[in-house]
């Protein structure tokens, strides 16, 4: 017979409210650090150089602050993109096995893009 | 074919309409990290190289790559996946944690209408930058 869930059944994993809230102020913060990127990418300032040229880029990333927002902005932004693809499998995956194997997928892209872009960052 | 019927058979609501393309739209935001990043990643390591002259081409060669008209076409379908899931993620925002939630309709009608008016002076704009 199968089992009748109770509340506790469910009470035994974590609700996920923690990664639910997370997932709303990486957002919150994304809105504005992708507006300042785009801005910093497209807008040329005074007769500095063109913003996505060889001299802005040197100048960029041996910046410590821009550096640090760079970071920032890496991290918030692939956390916030695995949480959601995380999400989105977990409504349609229903699988176990294939389940785990398609959100381990995920985290590992999440990871191989965080160390490539850390390394572009800071390992220049 | 039941699909299809199933589909023209659904009441669709402009609120289920947004949960859907903010979906659609944060995958497409998600894969386009990985290629970005990979690209981005040798611009930046092509400025370092040491010898001048070799930096500029190394720079110039992977410029060349990611700024042709099919590129750019992308890139403005990128402008309008970005602009709808910030702004409809900030009226996600205000349904979540504000009073607004009694407005939400009114909000999911707003978020989209300023969705099509940014997205349409972004795009003529970005179109006129490349071909303009």
């Amino acid at each position: 017979m199968r089992k009748i869930l109770t509340t506790s059944d469910y009470q035994q994993r974590s609700s996920g409210s923690l990664r639910w809230f997370a997932q709303r102020v990486t957002g919150f913060i994304l809105a504005f650090v992708l507006l300042f990127h785009l801005f910093l990418m497209h807008v040329k300032l005074g007769d500095g150089p063109k913003p996505v040229s060889v001299e802005a880029l040197l100048e960029r990333f041996s910046t410590p602050g821009m550096q640090v927002f760079y970071l920032v902005f890496l991290f918030t932004a692939v956390w916030h993109g695995a949480n959601g693809m995380t999400n989105i499998l977990d409504d349609y995956l229903h699988n176990p096995l294939f389940r785990w194997f398609k959100i381990a997928l995920v985290w590992l892209f999440a990871l191989g893009i965080a160390v490539a872009g850390t390394l572009s960052v800071v390992g220049n | 074919m039941r699909i299809l019927f199933q589909l023209l058979d659904y009441r669709f609501e402009a609120g289920m309409v947004a949960w859907a393309m903010h979906r659609l739209t944060g995958i497409a935001l998600f894969l386009y990290l990985i290629p970005h990043v990979i690209v981005t990643g040798r611009m930046i390591a092509a400025a370092h190289l040491d010898d001048k002259a070799e930096a500029a081409a190394a720079f110039e060669r992977i410029y060349a790559l990611v700024s042709g008209d099919f590129v750019v076409v992308l890139e403005i379908l990128l402008a309008g996946c970005i602009l709808f899931h910030a702004i409809n993620g900030l009226r996600v925002l205000l349904v979540d944690f504000t009073s607004l939630v009694r407005r939400d309709r009114l909000l999911t009608g707003l978020a989209f209408g300023l969705w099509i008016i940014s997205f349409a002076a972004v795009a003529v704009m970005m179109a006129l930058t490349h071909w303009g």
